[in-house]
């Protein structure tokens, strides 16, 4: 008997710990630089209190092996966990830095994954000397003594002039974002927040049967819609098709979301934009996403979004979208690429095009985006070496602005065939903001005078694309063609933008403020619900007004005053 | 005296049975270290946790006494979750075990071997597929543009239904989906029950002049009974928990005040800044009732079905 009340007892227990068993010690990853260099260690001042700028292309005297984590990304497929050591680049590396890594876990490139993953390393307190994290996980580390404070002398002293112009060159926000109590505890690793700008795919052959113009305003947007949905745009005789693609993830942008929808009415939803007032406000609840609303709830009841969207997600928008049901849609630069290239394998007279976004307001519209950051590097304070993080980084962009023949072998090699991407399998990467750009005029110049060579890499590869579909492989040319060629692609619109000085970028980057940490989810999640509801129609606009004093119960005035707060101090 | 004779008894029974003793130790350290352990965790509920390598968080964060669970109820949204989590997960339980019973029943009366089995195996098939793969086929069977079922609607001249972007129809493909999922665990383990009732039993019932109704009320539920009882305290236990997996997989915002349930406000609510503290705090409530429900339950069994688990 006390045996079976022993088990009842260890039953209920066991269903009590099910929710709350992280935390506990597990066992102790290797943290710490295995073996010592001695070259270059700590931030040397003058007198004055000066950083003494060092050697950014120092070499360690002694090997240093730095550990870190893998993150394997969809696109290395059958991957195997010595690959990354027979990559030429980290060969290269060790010759000229005397700096190996050592990779504790290796986890897929998702949220379930990776990111879990790394939580679980955060939440035991076993940090690899350097990892990649997302501004959530920094800002729990930023609590923490788990990691190295000093990177900021770190990075004066030790980074290249390249590295320091890459980071900074779209302004100093990246370095801000990591920046908690004046301390900057983390290398933001940057991307070019240009090319994640939202702009309108739109199928020129469905546009040319049906004798269409470009739409340049939303109302001529909606008739454009309107024929897609009703006139058969691709001539089958069955009325299957549909006038925008959306999914029910509508405003995280990418492919499919109505971001850019919302920016044609001068809204810009989640971002904090300049309220005219030299304040700031939160674009989610202003009267031009109230119009932009009234356009979609108008857009749903004439039956141009599919009634069920809401349980339509990312995947299966994209496959309308290949299908060939879909000649309309909001996205980024990639799309050309993923998923429109399969479109074509299917279908190879899918001709998508990339447009500016249609404006409602008379003045052009302004596509919204954020400062990219694509990770940032966390230096555990156990690490014994942290400026060889920044070294790292330094060789990454020596041999990124390389000689045609160094780079390829490093990052991106094309062999007349296929291309190779090493670059996939480096983690701590950043990119020029202006690369992909650059990279389309590279194109467009050897296009016009037919003569590649001056183009390496990249630009040669996507060169080499583009003649492929003008020579009439459609599908094999697709992504360059569609991404960086002369033709209303992706970089044509994005160039437009450039020119024109239209990029809207998200006003707000610094830490998030203290409410915000609490309880932004709260009005996000408030706003996905109302925003859905009333594109369905079960909620009414009628309702705005109270809808935004309920995010501000929620929180929401709050969060405004002091992300105000922060924009005076700027 | 009488004393001394029961120490004797203890050792004599040690000595004669250590050997089984000695093979519970390994389970016993296991349970200790993987289930006994961990528990220290639940300090995190009423601290401030901020990790500082391994248990050394534990000491370093600020304690905030019941701040947390002050937070969760205090959120406008919580009353409408934790009672779309009861609803959801009461339906699923008591359709969880009606519908396997009623199976099994008509099952087990059925005398080819073959059909029986192929059955019974067809029923088992879904339990073994994961919310991520039945999600996406749900999806597609009752999509309102081309759906399977609600062609066959349309065949009757109904309109489509967007099952799953209704607030009236989204509790019930959620009851009726995870029941389609998981009753051919719960049959098989009736009719597991069903063959061990004593088949003499039948033969005296029909002797006596005892129908299949009769055979049935009188023969076969008293049988299986401890059975049922056992399902049902166990899925008392997971009555706050009313299926992450799928409900995540199926419900969009449209439907959020009909179908969010505690696990998916939370997830989505710790989404942004890894709330360790708060998803340690919502375990603990949620384990708090199911121990309190099991307990209780399992009193009640005692009580009226004179059935005893452990």
């Amino acid at each position: 008997m006390r045996a079976k009340q022993l088990t009842a007892l260890l039953t209920a227990a066991a269903m009590i710990t099910g929710m709350c068993a992280c935390g506990s010690s597990g066992e102790p990853a290797g943290s710490g630089s295995k073996d010592g260099g001695a070259a270059a260690a700590g931030v040397e001042t003058t007198e004055s209190g000066e950083i003494v700028k060092q050697d950014p292309f120092f070499k360690y005297e002694e090997p240093v092996t730095i550990t870190t984590f893998f993150e394997i990304s969809p696109t290395l497929e059958n991957f195997k966990e010595s690959d990354p050591d027979e990559i030429y680049f980290f060969q290269q590396m060790k010759e000229e830095t005397n700096i190996s890594l050592d990779y504790l876990w290796y986890a897929a490139k998702t949220a379930d994954d990776s990111v879990q993953k790394k939580s679980m390393a955060i939440a035991s307190g076993e940090l690899p000397d350097f990892m990649l994290v997302n501004s959530a996980q920094l800002g729990m580390l930023a609590k923490t003594d788990l990691i190295n404070r000093d990177m900021g002398d770190i990075f004066e002293a030790y980074a290249s002039d390249d590295l320091i112009e890459w980071t900074t060159c779209e302004g100093m926000g990246a370095i801000k974002s990591a920046t908690y109590d004046g301390e900057m505890i983390a290398i933001p690793l940057v991307s070019g927040s240009i090319d994640n700008t939202p702009m309108l795919w739109i199928r020129r052959d469905w546009m040319n049967n049906l004798g269409l113009e470009m739409p340049e305003t939303m109302e001529e947007l909606y008739d454009v819609m309107l024929a897609f949905k009703n006139d058969d745009p691709d001539g089958n005789g069955v009325d299957d098709t549909t006038g925008l693609t959306i999914h029910n993830d509508f405003l995280s942008t990418g492919m499919s979301d109505v971001v850019g929808l919302f920016n044609g009415f001068g809204a810009y939803p989640g971002a904090w934009v300049e309220d005219g007032n030299g304040g700031l406000t939160y674009g989610s609840t202003t009267k031009e996403a109230r119009q932009a609303l009234e356009y979609l709830a108008k857009m749903y009841q004439d039956g141009l979004i599919r009634v069920d969207f809401s349980s339509v997600d990312g995947t299966a928008a994209s496959e309308e979208l290949i299908g060939g049901t879909s000649g309309l849609f909001y996205g980024k630069m990639f799309c050309g690429g993923w998923p429109l290239m399969y479109g074509a394998q299917n279908d190879p007279s899918a001709d998508w095009v990339a447009l500016p976004l249609p404006s409602a307001t008379g003045e052009p519209a302004r596509p919204q985006t954020a400062i990219s950051i694509e990770a940032y590097a966390v230096v555990s304070a156990k690490c014994e070496h942290p400026e060889a993080i920044v070294r790292m980084l330094n060789y990454f962009i020596e041999k990124s602005t390389a000689e045609k023949e160094e780079y390829n072998r490093c990052l991106v090699s094309y062999d007349g065939t296929t291309t190779n991407f090493p670059l996939m399998y480096i983690m701590l990467r950043n990119d020029y903001a202006l690369k992909n750009l650059n990279a389309h005029y590279a194109c467009m110049e050897a296009v016009e005078k037919e003569d590649p060579s001056a183009l390496s890499g990249e630009p040669l590869a996507y060169y080499e694309a583009i003649m492929k579909y003008q020579d009439g492989d459609i599908a094999g040319g697709y992504m360059g063609q569609k991404i960086f060629g002369d033709d209303m692609s992706s970089y044509t619109v994005i160039d437009y933008y450039h020119q024109n000085d239209l990029v809207l970028l998200d006003a707000f980057y610094g830490e998030p403020t203290e409410t915000m940490g609490q309880k932004l989810t709260l009005i996000t999640d408030a706003v996905m619900e109302y925003y859905t509801k009333v594109i369905m129609g079960t909620d009414s606009l009628d309702r705005f007004d109270e809808f935004v004093a309920e995010c501000n119960a929620l929180g929401l005035d709050q969060i405004t005053e002091e992300v105000n707060a922060w924009y005076l101090e700027q | 005296m009488r004393e001394k004779k029961k120490k004797m008894s203890v050792k004599m029974m040690m000595k004669r049975e250590w050997p089984f003793y000695v093979m519970l130790l390994p389970s016993l350290i296991l349970m200790a270290v993987f289930a006994y352990l961990p528990m220290a965790g639940i300090v995190m509920a009423f601290q401030d946790f901020v990790p500082s390598g391994g248990i050394r968080g534990f000491f370093t964060s600020r304690w905030v006494g019941l701040d947390h669970f002050k937070y969760i109820f205090g959120l406008a949204d919580f009353r409408t979750v934790l009672g779309n989590t009861l609803i959801i997960a009461v339906a699923k339980i008591i359709a969880g075990i009606l519908v396997p019973l009623v199976l099994a029943l008509l099952l087990n009366e059925i005398r080819n071997v073959v059909f029986k089995k192929l059955t019974q195996t067809l029923v088992y098939i879904p339990y073994f597929l994961s919310w991520v793969i039945l999600g996406g086929i749900l999806i597609d069977v009752l999509s309102p543009t081309g759906g399977i079922l609600n062609r066959a609607l349309g065949a009757f001249g109904m309109e489509p239904v967007y099952f799953l972007g209704n607030p009236d129809t989204i509790r019930p493909v959620l009851v009726i989906s995870d029941v389609w999922k998981g009753c051919g665990y719960n049959m098989v383990i009736f009719l597991a029950a069903l063959t061990g009732i004593d088949q003499s039993q039948y033969e005296a019932a029909k002797v006596d002049g005892a129908g299949y109704i009769q055979q049935m009320l009188h023969i076969t539920l008293p049988g299986i009974l401890p059975q049922v009882v056992l399902v049902t305290v166990l899925g008392l236990g997971n009555i706050l928990n009313a299926g992450f997996d799928q409900v995540f997989n199926l419900y969009s915002p449209i439907v959020y005040e009909k179908a969010d349930i505690i696990d998916t406000f939370v997830y989505r609510l710790g989404m942004v800044n890894l709330q360790y503290s708060i998803s340690t705090a919502v375990g603990l409530f949620k384990s708090v009732i199911s121990f309190v429900l099991i307990t209780t339950s399992f009193g009640l069994a005692k009580k009226f079905a004179n059935y005893r688990i452990f």
